[in-house]
C-alpha cells in the first residue's frame, strides 16, 4: 500500500494550532491539550490508511483528543491516576484582559457545557455536528448551550445574547 | 459580544508545534514496547491456513437452492463473492459449519422476511449429529446487508471459530465471540470481511479495501485474536480473484489472477507475518481459476484451471519453484482444496458439486466414499486425519470419522442438543478474570463483578454467592464488551456491584445496568459515568459524572425508587454544582458528599461537606474537615454520623475526621501513615472504621479513629470493602481473592468467586 505521510505533514501543519487551541478551551490546561493533540496524531499515525480517507481527518482527531481529555479528566475523578492539578496551568498565553476573562468564566463551567460552548462557538460547529460528536442528542445540545451561555454571561457581567455568536 | 474569534486567534499563535517527526519517534519507541511484549505473549504454532478470496460475482441461475454454503474463512474457494440466495423461511437457513474438534461444532443460519433478517449461531456437541438451540447473533438486520458492497449493516453468514470459547463470524460484517458461541460482539471494520484466518493466536482478516466500491484492493488486517487489528502493508492489487494462504503465523502467501479476460496472476509470500512481500513464480500464470493450500510452512499445494483443462502443482520451497504432479477432472468449478501432505488433498467443486480426493500425491483423483449429490461443495472443514466435514450448496452435511468413508448428517434446527462430552469448567478456576465489585445483601447473599479480558477485548463477569462467600455460582451479566485498551471509558465496562435485595441490583461504571429479576435479565438504566450506587431501603441513590469545571471535576446525585429504572436528579438545586465524587447515603433520606466550592471571590479552594435530610429536596452545606486536603473520602454510618478521610496535604499527612451532627462540628485525628495515598473508608459507628491502605493493607478504629491497628492475618492490599454491621466483612485482594470476617476482628480467605 503506497503511504501517504506527506498528507499526514500537511495536515498537522494546518491543524495542529487549531486543535491545540480548541482543546485549550475545553480543557482550561494548555499543557493537557497538547498533550492529547499530540496523542491523537500519533494514533493517527497508525491508521493514516483509513484516516486519511475521512472526508474530514481534522475532526477525527479533534473527537479523538476530547475522548481522551474526557478520560484523563474520568481517571483523575476516580483517583485511579494522576490526580488533577489544581489552580491556573503555567505557560498562560499572552491574552487580552477581555479573553482572559472569557476562558476564566469558560473554566467555571461544566465540562459538558464547555464542550459546547467551544465546539459550537469556538469551532464553528452547528449543533447538529456538536451533537454527532459528542454524542449526544441535538437538544441537549441546545440545553447545555443555553445553560452555559447563561453562566457565562452572568459571569462576564453581559448580556446573554452577546454570546451568541463570534 | 464575545469575542470568539479573537480568543481563537489569541490561542492559536501562542501554539508552537513540536516536529512531526518527534512524534513518530515517540510513537516508534512505544511501538517497540508494544512489539516486544506482544512477541512475548504469542504462541506461534500450528499450520492452519487461511484464504480469501475477491472478485467479480459469477452469475448462477436465478432459482436459487432454498438452501445455500457460503464460503468459509480457511478452505473455500469461489470464482467471485455471490449473493446469498436468501429467501423467505420460517427456520434458520444454514450458511456456514466450523469445527474446532472432533466433536464440537458451531454453525451459523440466517432467516429473513420482508426486508430484514436474523443471523443465529448453533451448536453441536457429537460432531454434527445433533444441534443446539439457536443463540440470536444479530436480529433484524436489513436483508441487504449481506449485499457484498454494505459492510456495516450487520449482516453476516459465515464462522470461523478458533477454539472452543473464541471466534469470529463474518461476511461481510464481522463480530466476535469468547464464550463459545454465547454471545457475540459486533466488532465494526472498515470494508467489506471476506475471511478470517487464525494461526495460533494470529488472526489476518481480509477484505476489500474500500468500504463500497466492488472494485477495490485487497486489504489484510491483522492483530492477536479477539484483539485490535491494523492494517498490514500487502502488496498492491486490484486483481479480480485473490487468495491469502498462511503456512503459519510468519508465513503467507498471495496468489492473485484476473480470470479468463485479463489472464495476468502474480504470486507473493511473507516470512515476517506481513510485513515484506517478495513475488515469487506463479504455478499457473494463465489460470482463469486457481486453488492453493498450505500443509506445512513451506510447501504448497495448487489446482489451476486453465483454458486446456485442470492441473495440480506443488512446491516445496515455499513457492520458489513449482512442479506439476498431474491433472484433475476438468468438470465443474473448484470451490476448496484441502493438502493434508504430498500425497493427500481434498478438492472440493460446484456445478456439479463433487468431493474429490487424491492420495498419490495428485496423479488420481477420485469421489470420496459415501459423499452424494449436490449443486455443489463448499466449507471443507478438515480438523485431524480422520475428520472432516464438507457442507453441500444445498444444506447438506457430510463428516468423515475415518478420513475414509463420508455421512450425511442432519444441520440445525432439526435436533436438540447433546449433552456435552464434559461439563464446561467451574467457575472456580477462571483465573484470567480480575475482580474489582463486591456487595453482600445479608450475611449469606453476595455478588461479585469482575471482567475477562481476551485477545484485547473484555466482558463483564458476574458471580453470585448463597453461602457467605464460601462457593460462588457463575451469574448473568451483561453481554456487551469493550477494548481493553480503550481509555475513553467505553459503554458496557462496568466495575462495582450493588444490590439492595435479591432481586434488585446494579452494575456500574462507564453506564448502569439494573436488574429487577435477580440478575437473570439486565437492563442499561443510565448511560452516564457512575461512581456510586447505593441502595438504601425503598430508594436508590446514585451519583454521576457531570464534567469537569476547571478543576475539581463535578458530580450530580440521582435518587430513584428500587425497582424502577428511573433516578431523578436531586442536586440540580445545590448551588455550584460543582460536586465531588466522594458520597454516602445512610438512610433513604439522609445523604452527603464533598463539594470543592469555587464561590470564594478570592477563588480559594473552600471545600464543604454538603448533606440533605430530606431525600434530595433541600442541601446544607458546612465547612469540610481538614481545608488543606486534596482528596477525602466519605462515609456515613447513621443519619448524623460522619466519617472523612483526608489525605493529599501539602505536607503528605492524611487524617481523619468525625461527626455526629451531620458535618456541624468535626473532631479530627492525624493518621500514622505518611505520603500514603488514602484508600476506601467504611464507617460502622461513632467509635469503629475500617479503612485501606496501599501499604497498610487494611486497619481498624474501634475510638473514633484515635488509633488504628492493622488486620493480621491481612497483608496484601484490599479494596472493595461491604460491612453488614461492626462484626460482618468482606474485602477482596488484587488476586481476587475474598476474605471475609464474622467476628470483626480476625479474617479468612475464602476462594476466588
Amino acid at each position: 500500500m503506497p503511504r501517504e505521510d506527506g498528507s499526514l505533514d500537511e495536515l498537522y501543519a494546518a491543524s495542529y494550532r487549531r486543535l491545540v487551541a480548541q482543546l485549550y478551551a475545553v480543557t482550561g490546561n494548555r499543557q493537557e491539550a497538547e498533550d492529547v493533540v499530540q496523542e491523537a496524531f500519533m494514533r493517527a499515525m497508525s491508521r493514516w490508511s483509513d484516516v486519511r480517507t475521512y472526508d474530514n481527518p481534522e475532526a477525527w482527531l479533534r473527537t479523538v483528543a476530547l475522548n481522551l481529555a474526557r478520560s484523563r479528566f474520568r481517571r483523575a475523578v476516580r483517583g485511579v491516576a494522576a490526580l488533577v492539578k489544581l489552580g491556573v496551568p503555567h505557560e498562560e498565553p499572552e491574552l487580552s484582559p477581555d479573553h482572559v476573562a472569557l476562558m476564566t468564566a469558560m473554566r467555571e463551567l461544566p465540562e459538558a457545557q464547555r464542550e459546547a460552548l467551544v465546539l459550537h462557538h469556538f469551532v464553528g460547529l452547528s449543533v447538529d455536528e456538536v451533537a454527532a460528536s459528542v454524542g449526544a442528542p441535538s437538544g441537549t445540545i441546545k440545553a447545555r448551550l443555553s445553560r452555559g451561555r447563561t453562566a457565562l454571561a452572568g459571569r462576564l457581567g453581559v448580556e446573554e445574547g452577546a454570546l451568541a455568536d463570534g | 459580544m464575545a469575542d470568539w474569534d479573537g480568543l481563537r486567534r489569541g490561542l492559536e499563535s501562542s501554539v508552537s508545534p513540536p516536529p512531526l517527526a518527534a512524534l513518530r519517534e515517540r510513537r516508534r519507541q512505544r511501538q517497540q514496547r508494544r512489539t516486544i511484549a506482544v512477541t512475548c505473549a504469542l504462541a506461534m504454532v500450528g499450520t492452519a491456513s487461511g484464504m480469501a478470496l475477491l472478485g467479480r460475482p459469477t452469475a448462477r441461475d436465478g432459482d436459487a437452492p432454498p438452501l445455500a454454503a457460503r464460503p468459509t474463512a480457511r478452505n473455500t474457494i469461489v470464482s467471485g463473492d455471490r449473493q446469498p440466495p436468501l429467501g423467505d423461511h420460517e427456520s434458520h437457513v444454514v450458511t456456514d459449519v466450523d469445527f474446532v474438534s472432533a466433536t464440537t461444532g458451531w454453525a451459523i443460519g440466517v432467516r429473513c422476511e420482508g426486508t430484514v433478517c436474523d443471523v443465529a449461531t448453533f451448536r453441536t456437541n457429537d460432531g454434527g449429529r445433533t444441534w443446539g438451540g439457536a443463540v440470536d447473533l444479530a436480529l433484524r438486520v436489513p436483508r441487504a446487508s449481506f449485499h457484498e458492497e454494505d459492510a456495516t449493516g450487520g449482516a453476516v453468514r459465515s464462522l470461523r471459530m478458533v477454539d472452543e470459547r473464541r471466534g469470529y463470524a463474518f461476511n461481510p460484517d464481522l463480530y466476535w465471540s469468547d464464550d463459545g458461541g454465547e454471545t457475540w460482539q459486533r466488532v465494526p471494520q472498515p470494508s467489506k470481511v471476506t475471511s478470517v484466518s487464525v494461526t495460533g493466536e494470529s488472526v489476518w482478516v481480509t477484505q476489500r479495501g474500500c468500504p463500497r466500491d466492488v472494485d477495490c484492493d485487497l486489504a489484510v488486517r491483522t492483530g492477536t485474536v479477539g484483539g485490535e487489528l491494523r492494517e498490514l502493508d500487502v502488496p498492491e492489487t486490484n486483481a479480480a480473484l485473490a487468495i491469502v494462504r498462511r503456512g503459519a503465523a510468519d508465513d503467507g502467501y498471495l496468489l492473485t489472477w484476473d480470470g479468463p479476460e485479463q489472464p495476468s496472476a502474480a504470486f507473493h509470500a511473507t516470512r515476517d507475518r506481513g510485513t515484506t512481500w517478495a513475488r515469487r513464480a506463479h504455478p499457473c500464470p494463465d489460470a482463469t481459476a486457481a486453488a492453493l493450500s498450505a500443509w506445512d510452512r513451506v510447501s504448497l499445494w495448487a489446482v489451476c484451471t486453465t483454458p486446456a483443462g485442470r492441473s495440480s502443482y506443488q512446491s516445496t520451497d515455499g513457492g520458489a519453484t513449482w512442479r506439476p504432479v498431474g491433472t484433475a477432472p476438468a468438470a465443474g468449478e473448484v470451490t476448496d482444496l484441502v493438502a493434508r501432505s504430498g500425497t493427500e488433498a481434498f478438492l472440493t467443486l460446484q456445478n456439479p458439486g463433487r468431493l474429490l480426493v487424491t492420495r498419490d500425491g495428485g496423479r488420481t483423483w477420485s469421489a470420496a466414499t459415501g459423499t452424494g449429490r449436490a449443486y455443489g461443495y463448499a466449507n471443507l472443514d478438515v480438523v485431524s486425519d480422520t475428520h472432516a466435514w464438507a457442507m453441500g450448496d444445498e444444506g447438506q452435511l457430510w463428516r468423515t470419522t475415518d478420513g475414509e468413508r463420508w455421512e450425511r448428517l442432519a444441520l440445525p434446527p432439526k435436533a436438540p442438543l447433546a449433552a456435552p462430552p464434559k461439563p464446561p469448567a467451574a467457575a472456580p478456576s477462571d483465573t484470567d478474570v480480575e475482580f474489582t465489585g463486591l456487595h453482600f445483601t445479608d450475611r449469606r447473599t453476595g455478588w461479585a463483578l469482575g471482567r475477562r479480558c481476551v485477545g484485547g477485548r473484555c466482558r463483564a463477569v458476574l458471580r453470585r454467592t448463597t453461602d457467605g462467600g464460601a462457593t460462588w455460582q457463575v451469574a448473568n451479566a451483561p453481554a456487551g464488551s469493550w477494548r481493553a485498551d480503550d481509555e475513553a471509558m467505553p459503554p458496557h465496562r462496568v466495575s462495582s456491584v450493588a444490590f439492595a435485595d435479591e432481586r434488585n441490583g446494579w452494575l456500574f461504571g462507564q453506564n448502569v445496568f439494573a436488574t429487577h429479576d435477580g440478575g437473570r435479565t439486565w437492563r442499561e438504566v443510565r448511560s452516564d459515568y457512575v461512581y456510586d450506587v447505593v441502595p438504601r431501603g425503598d430508594v436508590w441513590w446514585t451519583v454521576s459524572y457531570e464534567g469537569c469545571a476547571s478543576n475539581p471535576c463535578g458530580a450530580s446525585v440521582a435518587r430513584g425508587a428500587t425497582g424502577e429504572d428511573r433516578a431523578r436528579d436531586v442536586s440540580s438545586g445545590y448551588r455550584t454544582g460543582h460536586l465531588r465524587g466522594w458520597f454516602d447515603a445512610p438512610t433513604a433520606r439522609h445523604a452527603y458528599f464533598v463539594d470543592a466550592s469555587y464561590d470564594d471571590p478570592d477563588g480559594i479552594f473552600s471545600p464543604v461537606v454538603v448533606g440533605t435530610d430530606d431525600g434530595g429536596s433541600t442541601w446544607k452545606t458546612h465547612a469540610a474537615p481538614c481545608p488543606d486536603a486534596y482528596r477525602r473520602g466519605l462515609s456515613s454510618y447513621a443519619p448524623d454520623g460522619l466519617w472523612v478521610l483526608c489525605s493529599g496535604n501539602t505536607d503528605g499527612r492524611q487524617e481523619v475526621a468525625t461527626s455526629t451532627d451531620g458535618g456541624a462540628t468535626w473532631r479530627t485525628h492525624r493518621l500514622p501513615a505518611r505520603g500514603e495515598e488514602a484508600g476506601e473508608l467504611r464507617a460502622l459507628s461513632p467509635t469503629d472504621a475500617w479503612r485501606t491502605g496501599a501499604r497498610s493493607g487494611l486497619l481498624v478504629t474501634r475510638d473514633g479513629g484515635r488509633t488504628w491497628r492493622a488486620a493480621p492475618d491481612i497483608r496484601t492490599r484490599v479494596f472493595a470493602l461491604t460491612f453488614l454491621d461492626a462484626t460482618h466483612g468482606w474485602v477482596l485482594d488484587r488476586d481476587g481473592h475474598v476474605w471475609r470476617t464474622t467476628d470483626g476482628a480476625t479474617w479468612a480467605r475464602l476462594g476466588r468467586p
